[in-house]
């Protein structure tokens, strides 16, 4: 079972794509700050990270450039997906090696397992 | 003659001639540019005496240079007050002024100050014989020193940054004069010397220097006024020397023409300068005004975007996962589901219309309905409304009448109502644990109710000083809101704002920092008239 870490500080968004993923058969964990995230990495070092932007404290570019410094976690494939459409944002996380930025509104959770489906493979 | 010597002197005078010239003209009516010219013109006067002593020395030129001295440095003083503090109280005005005069015409009482002078061989220090009053005048001037150098250095530790160091170079430049001035016109003496050459004036130049660098370092004045201005000066210096050389009458009357219309039209320049600078200086501050501007609409659009996608991100999502059939077997989620639906379409409306809110006020649009209404029951109801949120919190939310009843009055309840529900929505939104309290109390003058103050005091997250400076801006939120990006676009508190302002109201907010709660107040006019 492929473990999964979905970064998400809104609550009714992160119970919505708890419940799609956890539907598809993944071993779901959640965490609602970059530091909380961060933590759950150490601990479960997951196959996948789908990772929010805008979240309390530190965002989650500060949270990518962590990732990217641990050896340990450093190859986990990241999916940044959030609201916030900024040019900018987009650039900095891509190229701190996330595999793509999309904007939640465009798709449906179903749409988005199918996205996280195809980037695992 | 003319020698090394007493050419830096002249040098020195004709310097703080220059400075105290290009200062006025910068602006006539501004008072420290006018205190700095009477200043430098008295500094360039007391040079002056210093050089004509020392080129024919006599007990008289050395009274009217201690004559002047004795105005240079209260007026030194005046000047220093309104540069760091940019007023002076009359009291001092009066007090530091009687002090100057008083020190220039003691100077002149015969035998009192100065009793007797011995000119020496050029080449050895001439005799002073000094009067009952020397030690006093010594103290006096020696305490106004004192007092200058005591306020540079307090202006030093109070002024912001960039007004520090420019005081730092004027305390500089005050020591180096000062210590030379008071070794020359007070130690040597004590040992009946005065020295032949007047190192103290040449040394005003290092006043005169630190004083014009502080000043151009900080762009008190733009370089390429100064360096016109300069042209002219030299160009005046010319003229003005032509003049003196000229033999004939009709020589005199040409330069004299020649040097007044180049003047005339030397201010004019001067002036057009000035002003093409200021106008410069006054499109580039709105070109800055403008850039931040943008770059505020272009944050806030990104903002209020995301702002507006989160609900609908969720009630897409999960309207697409009950189409699915997703939730077929499980009714008691799918209800929680549709409730999940609910709430992100109410989020929706609220953000809607604080957008509309927003741009009614920015259009002009908005018009202001008052009715007689009970601002106790008013606040009681907006309490009630938030009191489930407040619960499921484990907040307490209060409500605290102070003093007498408040009877009816004026005012447009609708907005009142929303800039309540915004704030007490907010202090519930940001406080973890304890209580948010409601406080109205009635404001008297004269025995007079005039204003109703309504406090919203929480025990959360608190605010520092810089995030409340920018609180009831438009397309800002405080550092709170920034960090969660949960609801609201950061349009509550310029609305709130605005809406009390359309009824003669105010808010205010304060906090003793992270983690201390806070404070928001409302003060509404009490009127018992539409008007």
């Amino acid at each position: 079972m492929a473990k999964l870490l979905i970064v998400e500080d809104e609550k009714i968004l992160a119970e919505m794509y708890h419940d799609t993923f956890l539907k598809e058969g993944y071993d779901v964990f959640m965490a609602s700050s970059a530091e909380q995230g961060l933590e759950m990495v150490e601990k479960e070092l997951p196959d996948f990270i789908l990772l929010d932007i805008l979240l309390p404290r530190s965002n989650g570019v500060e949270f990518l450039r962590n990732l990217r410094q641990n050896p340990k976690s450093l190859h986990i494939p990241v999916l940044a997906f959030s609201n916030y459409d900024d040019l900018k944002t987009k650039q900095e996380t891509l190229e701190l090696g996330a595999v793509d930025y999309i904007i939640k509104t465009s798709c449906t959770p179903q749409e988005l397992v199918s996205c996280v489906k195809k980037h695992m493979e | 003659m003319f020698t090394l010597g007493t050419s830096i002197t002249a040098i020195a005078a004709l310097g703080n001639i220059i400075l105290g010239f290009l200062v006025i003209l910068r602006n006539h009516r501004n008072l420290l540019h006018i205190s700095f010219f009477i200043f430098s013109l008295l500094m360039a006067l007391w040079v002056f005496s210093n050089l004509i002593f020392s080129m024919s020395p006599s007990l008289f030129l050395l009274q009217t240079q201690y004559a002047l001295g004795g105005l240079v440095v209260p007026a030194a003083l005046l000047w220093m007050l309104i540069l760091i503090y940019g007023r002076i109280p009359s009291f001092a005005f009066i007090g530091i002024t009687i002090t100057g005069f008083l020190l220039f015409f003691a100077s002149y009482f015969n035998g009192l100050l100065l009793k007797n002078l011995t000119l020496s061989d050029i080449s050895l220090p001439h005799v002073l014989e000094t009067g009952p009053l020397y030690d006093f005048y010594g103290l006096t001037t020696g305490i106004l020193f004192l007092i200058i150098l005591v306020i540079l250095i307090r202006g030093i530790h109070v002024s912001p940054k960039e007004k520090r160091s420019q005081l730092f170079f004027i305390l500089l430049g005050s020591l180096a004069f000062g210590g030379i001035s008071v070794a020359i016109n007070f130690i040597f003496p004590l040992f009946s010397i005065v020295p032949v050459a007047p190192y103290d004036a040449q040394s005003s130049l290092l006043f005169v220097g630190f004083s014009a660098y502080a000043i151009l370092r900080h762009h008190l004045f733009s370089a390429r006024i100064v360096a016109t201005e300069l042209f002219i000066v030299v160009i005046w210096i010319l003229l003005f020397a032509k003049i003196l050389l000229s033999k004939t009458l009709g020589d005199i009357l040409i330069n004299s023409t020649i040097f007044l219309s180049i003047g005339f039209f030397s201010i004019l320049l001067i002036r057009s300068s000035i002003n093409e600078t200021r106008q410069k200086e006054e499109l580039q501050k709105a070109y800055e005004e403008l850039k931040r501007l943008d770059k505020a609409k272009s944050e806030f659009v990104s903002i209020a975007s995301h702002q507006l996608r989160t609900p609908l991100t969720a009630i897409k999502g999960y309207i697409s996962m009950i189409i699915e059939g997703g939730y077929k077997r499980n009714p008691k989620r799918q209800k929680e589901v549709l409730e999940s639906v609910y709430q992100s379409n109410e989020r929706l409306i609220h953000l809607v219309n604080d957008l509309l809110s927003l741009s009614r006020i920015e259009s002009g649009k908005i018009e202001v309905q008052k009715e007689s209404a009970n601002i106790e029951k008013l606040a009681q109801e907006v309490v009630n409304e938030l009191s489930i949120k407040a619960k499921e919190k484990n907040i307490d939310l209060t409500i605290k009448v102070s003093g007498e009843k408040i009877p009816s009055f004026f005012l447009d309840t609708e907005k009142v109502r929303n800039v309540l529900l915004n704030l007490l929505d907010n202090a519930i939104r940001y406080t973890e644990k304890g209580s948010v309290i409601v406080k109205i109390v009635p404001v008297y003058k004269n025995e007079i109710l005039t204003t109703v103050q309504m406090q919203i005091q929480d025990t959360g997250e608190g605010m520092e000083q810089e995030e409340i400076e920018g609180l009831f801006e438009s397309f800002r939120r405080g550092k709170a809101g920034q960090q969660t990006w949960t609801e609201g676009a950061g349009l509550g508190l310029y609305i709130a704002k605005r809406f009390l302002e359309l009824q003669g109201g105010t808010i205010s907010a304060v906090s003793e920092g992270k983690g201390k709660g806070s404070t928001f107040t409302i003060e509404l006019p009490y009127q018992t008239s539409k008007a």
